[in-house]
């Protein structure tokens, strides 16, 4: 904890919560590394799932403009993600607080070992972490870099059943602070503060499903921790695996190489798309990739024309441009897939 | 009691759903299943989310935001959701549908 400590009281529907709090800490942070499962998605101040409302106290929220605070619609409410506490806090929360399902996350510091350019806009990087976390295949980090105010979530693209190590792909976004820090310079050595892990898209193996990933862009890395997991666990021996990876040109494309590999390790029953938006593959491109199959236009589409009549048993990862999972989300809800099989963290 | 006009039977797509802010403020979403029109809270429970942007296939009713279902037939909830729809009661008329209030009732409770 940082700063001093302060007592949170979280009044949710199945009752009382109590926990403790640095001053410095985002109330989010707090509650669920001690294991309260606070509600939350983004846990960045967009997607407005983890809005509480505050009974006495004062808090100071620490991004006012945040754009999930478009959901807020009552006097006192605000988003436990953006704020932390000045003093003991009792807050009204309007759902169900249950456990932390996984392994609860921490603050801790890291160091940026390594990064390597994928794309011409697309990197990967590796953060160092002092000791080694566990985490499911499937969730995300919290990472903030110095001299920018804010977290970013960034998925997990390894999988380790316990690592020092975590590899993330970042996408240049026009405008995007972050993004174009990373850009602007080797970052190699640089310490950030890290949270995690995070996230309820997870994969386990325990599952009795076939597995479909659709992703677009950047949205693929925590499909890479999933397939990793599933892979090393030789769970499509006996499940199939879609996954659709969409970009818009063959410029645009990375990851080839390690899904070939994917491919080698697990047979046919994985089976890799991707598929250009904004162009067709060349011959030239298709031979390079023997293992991997090309298509062309929105990688939903792709998916509904590859899954056609397949959708019966499967559990849905989706990730990347809002649109796209939306669209992802709507194909998958026609041919009657139930939520709970359809999984993606809303950042948006 | 009191009738409020929502919109003509027609306005609804089959097996579909539209929501209208009525006079009192209250949005109310309307949809089509078959024969039968149903009148629900405009907004989902959850986060207060426009429920005529999410998917309705003429019997389940999903919110995009976080795939809260319910069944239109009785605005239970389903699956993930935590909390039920409020229902409204409708009479549709020669082609019209309106909202039927108690008297006793406020635009907030009813």
């Amino acid at each position: 904890m940082r700063g001093f400590t302060l007592k949170i009281q979280i009044n949710a529907r199945n009752g009382t919560h109590a926990y403790a709090v640095g001053s410095d800490d985002r109330l989010l942070h707090g509650g669920l590394c001690h294991g309260i499962g606070l509600p939350y998605e983004c846990a960045s101040g967009t997607c407005g799932t983890c809005k509480a409302k505050l009974v006495s106290g004062e808090i100071v929220d620490h991004w006012p403009d945040a754009p999930g605070r478009k959901y807020l619609k009552q006097e006192g409410e605000f988003l436990l993600c953006q704020c932390s506490a000045t003093g003991d806090l009792e807050i009204d929360v309007a759902r169900p607080v249950n456990g932390v399902p996984s392994a609860l996350p921490a603050a801790m510091p890291g160091r940026i070992t390594r990064t390597e350019k994928l794309t011409h806009d697309v990197m990967s990087i590796w953060i160092e972490l002092p000791r080694d976390v566990q985490f499911e295949a499937g969730q995300f980090a919290l990472v903030r870099v110095p001299g920018i105010e804010g977290y970013r979530g960034w998925s997990m693209v390894n999988y380790a059943p316990a690592t020092n190590l975590l590899e993330f792909v970042i996408k240049k976004k026009p405008g995007g602070a972050v993004s174009d820090w990373l850009f602007a310079a080797d970052r190699t050595g640089t310490a950030v503060d890290v949270f995690g892990p995070i996230g309820h898209a997870t994969f386990s193996a325990d599952t009795e499903h076939d597995i479909l990933c659709i992703a677009g862009g950047s949205g693929i890395a925590g499909m890479m921790s999933i397939l990793t997991r599933a892979a090393r666990d030789g769970y499509f021996d006996a499940h199939d695996g879609d996954v659709y990876f969409g970009v818009r040109t063959m410029r645009d494309a990375f990851f080839l190489d390690t899904f070939c590999r994917l491919r080698e390790q697990c047979g046919v029953r994985l089976r890799v798309t991707v598929v250009f938006s904004d162009e067709t593959a060349t011959p030239a491109f298709i031979d390079d990739y023997p293992l991997l199959a090309f298509d062309h236009g929105f990688v939903h589409e792709a998916a509904a024309r590859g899954m056609a009549g397949r959708l019966q048993n499967i559990r849905a990862y989706l990730a990347g441009p809002p649109p796209a999972v939306d669209a992802s989300v709507r194909l998958l809800l026609q041919a009657r897939v139930s939520p709970a099989n359809i999984r993606y963290d809303k950042f948006s | 009691m009191k009738k409020i006009h929502i919109c003509k039977a027609e306005d609804i797509p089959a097996n579909g759903m539209k929501s209208y802010d009525i006079d009192d403020g209250t949005k109310v979403l309307v949809a089509n299943a078959g024969e039968c029109y149903y009148a629900y809270q405009g907004l989902c429970p959850h986060q207060d989310v426009c429920l005529d942007e999410g998917y309705f296939d003429g019997s389940t009713l999903t919110c995009h935001q976080h795939l809260w279902q319910w069944d239109i037939t009785t605005g239970d909830a389903i699956g993930l959701a935590e909390a039920p729809l409020e229902r409204y009661d409708i009479d549709v008329q020669d082609g019209d549908i309106f909202l039927v209030r108690s008297e006793a009732m406020s635009s907030n409770d009813g």
